[in-house]
């Protein structure tokens, strides 16, 4: 979970999970899965590959394309 | 889920989360006070149940409006005093200004779905079919009250209540409803992880 804080999807997450709330990631982590806002991904590419593997569907009509929730695999590069 | 609030966080919010009853409740509550009811057993039970909840969780840092709900069932008592007083009221004068509420209120209700069609244009069709649901009903305990039938009042203020209810809930809270495709998106992750767990 990166930059998420409370997010609700983590009720729902049925493996261990680990929140990184200021959306940086440890640098003795390598690779991980995670699930982030779409803001949060140009950043993520500063410091490594970034693959998208999908996109939730958008959420209340409040919601901005940047809060859309992301499920990604990134790699250090 | 929660967030830090004032004190007075509380104070505001439930009339706001018991609308639209919030009227009958004050009325009452006026009533119980009227009749010393808040000295017999059943008033003091009513605010054993509301009181010290609402004060516990107004000390409390974290706030959230879902909090409360156990505490408002307690409210139902002087809610429905407030309604059959109301009624009441409204049956035993002589002349009703049930026609003109009614233009009043129909004249509200179809403001609202020119500013919901204007304001949320993704799913005006699901409000402003909320709103007429709302308008049919509402004319329709007007009148009941035209007829000063207490029963037809009362069934058709509950159908209202219930249909308004039931179309808010399955038409129009969908589109505001941030919780469905975090969920699906987490059920994709599992998936995923499983995926990635089989093949190492």
């Amino acid at each position: 979970m990166i930059g998420l804080d409370e997010a609700h999807a983590a009720y729902y997450l049925r493996f261990p999970m680990k929140r990184l709330d200021d959306g940086k990631i440890p640098d003795n982590v390598h690779d991980l899965i995670g699930l982030a806002p779409q803001s949060l991904i140009e950043s993520l590419k500063q410091s490594g590959t970034v693959d998208v593997i999908t996109t939730s569907q958008r959420g209340g009509r409040s919601e901005h394309d940047a809060d859309q929730l992301v499920l990604l695999r990134w790699k250090h590069l | 889920m929660g967030s830090p609030q004032p004190w007075h966080f509380y104070l505001w919010t439930i009339p706001w989360i018991i609308l639209p009853w919030t009227p009958l409740v004050i009325l009452g509550a006026v009533e119980m006070y009227r009749r010393r009811l808040f000295s017999q057993p059943i008033g003091r039970f009513l605010i054993c149940w509301f009181v010290p909840g609402v004060l516990v969780m107004s000390l409390s840092a974290w706030k959230h409006f879902h909090y409360v709900i156990p505490m408002l069932p307690g409210l139902c008592v002087p809610a429905t005093l407030g309604m059959l007083s109301w009624i009441k009221y409204v049956n035993e004068q002589a002349k009703p200004r049930n026609l003109v509420v009614a233009v009043i209120f129909a004249i509200a209700c179809v403001a609202g779905m020119v500013f919901t069609h204007h304001r949320w244009p993704d799913a005006s069709d699901t409000m402003v079919l909320t709103i007429a649901v709302l308008l049919i009903g509402g004319l329709l305990v007007l009148y009941q009250a035209h007829r000063r039938s207490t029963i037809g009042q009362l069934a058709s203020i509950f159908a209202t209540a219930w249909s308004v209810a039931v179309c808010a809930d399955y038409f129009v809270l969908p589109h505001f409803d941030g919780y469905r495709p975090s969920a699906e998106l987490a059920q994709r992750a599992n998936a995923e992880a499983n995926r990635m767990k089989r093949s190492i």
